[in-house]
């Protein structure tokens, strides 16, 4: 049984995420800022991804229990990393607080920079001769250029070249790293958006509606999927731009 | 605590044990580049050369932190030779046990 890491799988679309390849016979590790009040079926731990001892301690946990059930269970030790954690903010850049474009520069472009070298670390001792995925993620809001998303995009735009130079640094050991970047998905991350809002920006998308999470799980399943192996370092634009 | 010697020795073993016997290859000594064009390790076999390290520091209750900004520096990182990286490993060592005191 494979081992997926999920980042940002107390809610929305990595909680999503994280259910979804637990149904499908992964093995799923959550980590999230806080804990959902209903019991999520699989270990959350409780962490913050722009903390760099509390992610390496939650890989360093996965090393750990894999070491221990790995002999008996015929458990295969970690195979993914999906780095779903992230935070926006909407608005003008002016009126943004300069505390606000720290964050969301530490929780969606530091954060992802953390989980990735602390779990490549053990993605290479675990799948160095077999492989392994990274799935981070991005936004439309990056190549659309949305006005009043300008701290959001740069943070993901961010996030897409790392994630590139990241795919050149692991496909010698056959860990493949990609992005999928989706337009507006229903959940909590588009608090604060209007309707007309959403709707504008559903429109310049190629495929004009919006994208529900299973959209972006049916990718992230293909991304984590053995059969993906020539697929690296790419920016995968969900609904197209 | 782990000496540059003993350190070194483990690296030796390793780099053999990645390279396999290879004829045509020079002998390994203090001085085999670790790094760069006449390097004996290839960068993916650097990369588990650095794992085993943290491995084998761990089994001795000691730790191995391989960040460094001067990483990939030709002339100054760590990694440049064994020796350098034998040494660097031993200087973490002390290092970390004067931190505790």
């Amino acid at each position: 049984m494979k081992l997926i890491a999920v980042t940002g799988a107390g809610a929305g679309l990595g909680r999503h995420i994280a259910q979804r390849a637990l149904e499908q016979g992964y093995e799923v590790a959550g980590f999230s800022r806080s804990k959902p009040g209903k019991d999520p079926g699989f270990p959350l731990t409780v962490g913050d991804v722009t903390d760099h001892a509390a992610v390496a301690a939650f890989f360093a946990s996965l090393r750990k229990k894999g070491a221990s059930c790995q002999k008996e269970s015929g458990k295969e030790g970690l195979w993914g990393i999906v780095n779903a954690a992230g935070i926006a903010s909407m608005n003008l850049l002016p009126a943004t607080p300069p505390a606000t474009m720290a964050d969301v520069l530490k929780v969606n472009l530091l954060g992802v920079m953390h989980c990735c070298a602390e779990g490549a670390k053990l993605l290479l001792r675990d799948s160095g001769r077999k492989g392994g995925r990274v799935v981070n993620f991005s936004s439309i809001a990056a190549p659309l250029a949305l006005a009043g998303e300008s701290v959001y995009a740069a943070s993901k735009a961010g996030v897409e070249t790392f994630t590139r130079c990241l795919a050149r640094e692991l496909a010698p050991f056959n860990i493949t790293a990609n992005v999928v970047a989706p337009g507006p998905i229903a959940t909590g991350i588009l608090r604060g958006l209007s309707q007309e809002q959403i709707d504008a920006v559903v429109q310049r998308q190629v495929v004009r509606r919006m994208a529900e999470p299973e959209d972006v799980w049916n990718l992230v399943r293909f991304l984590l999927d053995e059969r993906s192996s020539m697929i690296s370092g790419e920016i995968i634009h969900l609904g197209g731009v | 605590m782990i000496s540059a010697e003993e350190a070194g020795d483990f690296i030796i073993r390793c780099i053999r044990a990645e390279r396999g016997e290879q004829k045509d290859c020079p002998p390994l000594t203090g001085q085999s580049p670790l790094l760069g064009r006449d390097a004996v390790l290839t960068s993916l076999e650097l990369v588990r050369l650095l794992l085993l390290l943290e491995d084998w520091c761990a089994e001795k209750g000691a730790s191995f932190n391989w960040t460094s900004d001067a990483a990939m520096s030709g002339n100054r990182s760590a990694w440049r030779t064994v020796e350098s990286l034998a040494r660097h490993l031993a200087l973490a060592q002390k290092d970390g046990r004067k931190d505790e005191r």
